[in-house]
């Protein structure tokens, strides 16, 4: 991504951050009700992801989505091929889509 | 130190701001009286995938057409600065996200893999590794570029500090980013920037407060940085009011200003937008009082969609429906029935790349021939192109007056070129504006609705005191069904004499435009949104010393042709090029067809992006040199 990750506990791996589904670096904190710069900014909310969840999160869910890659992940084989990447089961949409996107097929 | 003209590039993942940043533009250049042109190119998908606006700015004249190189390239993410490094001018600047530094190629998810390999191997053959870092090193290092590296998220985080930013509005603070870093370069003035900003939001206080400020911030950042390379001159235009329109909107107008009553419609790219507009202006009012309204009718279908345009103009209303390529195929039985029973009934055919789903969000002109010779048998139809937005404006309103004058199906071509572009436009002369419904009776004694009185019979509307059959048999002058080998040739010949009426009727000068005279030193025959491009690119080659010509041809049906015949047959047949949007050249097979003449010299685009300026003109001179046939290609 655009950003090398600093190790620290930025907003990026925390559990309680809807990363924006396009601009990757926005994210929207479920606990602080916010738009976070999330490459830069932390709290002590901060509660990271446990990737280990990611299992169990796709099997009740049913879908994640990696980041890195843009793409659905719904069999645990394709998990299998994103265990390095920042992989979410949740994503933020603003409302500018719908006022831009196209109206019809 | 200040420029006449500047053009500019900006692009995004779509559907995340680029279109805001767009308006806000295009607003504020035209508070400002700048003659303003911006294209809008994306992928036929919901998000994410590159879309850009192309724009040009002028400060004495509305622009007609494109060009590249453009001076500055505005990228909101990386994948922009990797499609459009090349086509940045010398010197020119790039506005980007520095944060993004570090992101390659490689891992960018919403590129297709084929323009991916093509820029990776470009990017080797320049020595330049796929990075943005050092994709930006290279174009500055060789004095190719400015760049104006803004880091998103730091302004965003300055922002955050004076604000409480709305998360559900997240997109628009980055496209204010953008449109902040324009402005600056353009040197446009903090008023022009707030009325953009407000037209845009329009009542959303907070919202305008917000991008104001960031706008405004991002741009005085600019001007201290990097000055205002790209000033532009006061403007020149000398006109009191603009319009920011896309042409979908100036149909949409011309329609509801045309009289239009009944609108139907079955969303498709890129025609949906004029029905959403005439949608919002459904209850007519002048100074408050109501006037009537008009109803736009979303239908299950494109086959009922001109069906109930058929029926609410039996009834009397003023119709018409709108639709692309697709739509227009399902179009087409209903459109023989119209003809066969003198519906006056208007389409209006947004062309798109075809066939079949084809490219749904690009340009082509490839549907001329569809148009001319859809449905079975044979019957009068009109066939009408504008070329650009002004034109688009009248013409839709002489499509519903020509419809209901002859009483015949009236298909008004247009193309996603021109129904997706912005213009700032003046507003339209509304004393060149009239209204004909034809010959309309009330009067229901012995009413015959095929009356043999001539190529045009009276019409009466359904609910009114005649009577009248409609059944798509042959018919009597009653509507009855009749078979009879005498009548079908008396009802057949009142229908298609209407062609030899309107070919009389209206001015062939009317119906193709000469643009330069016959000393001209070769000839382009263009139609549609190739009219902007063809002028310029004349206009540009005559300051070489080339001295060209245009012939626009705007009615196919019926065609003009022993007025274009004359002005073709003045040119030494190899100095006579068609410039179309298709493989075959089709207005090429009408010239043909009409008036015996082969143009066999032709320049065409089919990529689904528009023609510009730049490749035209080598286009033209490759022609000139001696190739016959030119096909262009240039455009992300």
């Amino acid at each position: 991504m655009e950003y090398v990750h600093n190790g620290g506990d930025t907003c990026i791996d925390c559990r309680y951050i809807e990363l924006h589904d396009i601009y990757r670096y926005m994210g929207y904190c479920e606990v602080k009700y916010e738009l976070m710069m999330v490459y830069r900014t932390t709290c002590n909310h901060f509660s990271p992801i446990d990737r280990g969840e990611l299992w169990e999160t796709l099997e009740t869910g049913g879908w994640l989505y990696c980041i890195d890659c843009g793409e659905v992940i719904f069999f645990t084989d394709e998990l299998k091929l994103h265990l390095d990447h920042r992989v979410r089961n949740k994503l933020f949409s603003d409302i500018i889509a719908t006022e831009e996107s196209p109206a019809a097929d | 130190m200040s420029v006449k003209e500047a053009n500019i590039l900006l692009g995004g993942p779509q559907g995340a701001g680029l279109e805001t940043t767009a308006q806000i533009l295009t607003s504020s250049l035209a508070y400002l009286g700048y003659g303003v042109l911006a294209d809008r190119e994306y992928y036929s998908n919901i998000k994410g995938r590159h879309s850009y606006i192309h724009a040009r700015i002028s400060a004495e004249m509305i622009p007609l057409s494109l060009s590249y190189p453009v001076e500055i390239v505005g990228a909101m993410d990386s994948e922009t600065i990797f499609t459009h490094f090349e086509d940045l001018g010398d010197g020119g600047y790039l506005i980007y996200d520095s944060s993004t530094d570090n992101r390659t190629l490689s891992s960018i998810a919403s590129m297709e893999p084929i323009l991916k390999n093509r820029i990776t191997e470009r990017l080797k053959r320049l020595g330049v590794e796929a990075k943005v870092s050092s994709l930006v090193d290279y174009l500055a290092s060789n004095g190719r570029a400015e760049i104006v590296a803004l880091d998103f998220p730091s302004i965003l985080d300055t922002f955050k500090k004076r604000f409480e930013p709305e998360p559900i509005q997240a997109s628009r603070y980055v496209s204010s980013i953008l449109v902040g870093a324009v402005c600056g370069l353009l040197d446009i003035d903090e008023e022009a920037v707030k009325y953009g900003v407000s037209r845009r939001f329009m009542k959303k206080e907070k919202l305008i407060e917000h991008n104001v400020f960031l706008v405004n911030y991002v741009a005085d950042y600019i001007r201290e940085n990097y000055g205002s390379p790209y000033k532009l001159d006061n403007s020149r235009l000398s006109l009191n009011e603009m319009l920011t329109v896309m042409g979908n909107d100036v149909v949409a107008m011309a329609k509801i200003v045309g009289g239009l009553r009944y609108q139907s419609y079955y969303p498709i790219t890129p025609a949906s937008d004029e029905s959403f507009f005439i949608e919002a202006f459904e209850r007519l009012e002048v100074d408050g009082d109501s006037i009537g309204g008009i109803v736009v009718f979303q239908t299950e279908d494109e086959i009922a969609a001109i069906t109930s345009a058929i029926g609410a103009s039996l009834t009397g209303a003023r119709v018409a429906t709108a639709t692309s390529g697709p739509g227009f195929s399902l179009m087409v039985e209903g459109l023989g029935w119209a003809g066969h029973s003198e519906v006056p009934l208007v389409i209006t055919y947004y062309q798109r790349g075809g066939p079949s789903t084809g490219l749904p969000t690009r340009g082509g002109q490839s549907d001329l021939l569809f148009t001319l010779f859809a449905s079975h048998g044979e019957f009068p139809r009109i066939v009408l192109a504008s070329g650009d937005h002004i034109e688009a404006f009248y013409d839709a309103i002489e499509a519903m007056n020509y419809a209901e004058r002859y009483q015949l199906p009236v298909i008004h071509l247009l193309d996603k070129f021109l129904a997706n572009s912005f213009i700032t436009m003046g507003i339209p002369d509304f004393s060149k504006i009239y209204i004909d419904r034809g010959m309309i009776v009330e009067d229901g004694e012995d009413y015959r609705r095929y009356e043999f009185n001539g190529p045009i019979s009276p019409r009466a509307n359904l609910g009114s005191k005649a009577v009248m059959w409609y059944t798509g048999d042959e018919h009597d002058e009653y509507g009855h069904i009749t078979e009879d080998p005498e009548y079908r040739i008396k009802m057949y010949n009142k229908r298609m004499e209407k062609l030899d009426l309107i070919d009389k009727e209206i001015d062939p000068e009317k119906r193709a435009v000469l643009y330069g005279d016959f000393s001209a030193d070769y000839l382009l025959v263009g139609w549609g949104f190739v009219k902007g491009v063809a002028i310029d690119s004349i206009n540009k080659l005559r300051s070489q010393g080339l001295n060209g010509a245009y012939l626009h041809l705007k009615m196919f049906s019926p065609f003009p042709s022993s007025y274009v015949k004359s002005i073709i047959g003045s040119f030494d047949s190899d100095r006579v090029i068609l410039v179309e949007h298709n493989y075959l050249a089709q207005a090429g097979k009408i010239v043909a067809m009409n008036t015996g003449t082969i143009i066999d010299r032709m320049i065409v685009k089919y990529t689904g992006r528009p023609i510009y300026v730049n490749e035209l003109i080598i286009g033209i001179r490759k022609i000139l040199e001696g190739e016959m046939r030119v096909v262009l290609s240039y455009g992300a």
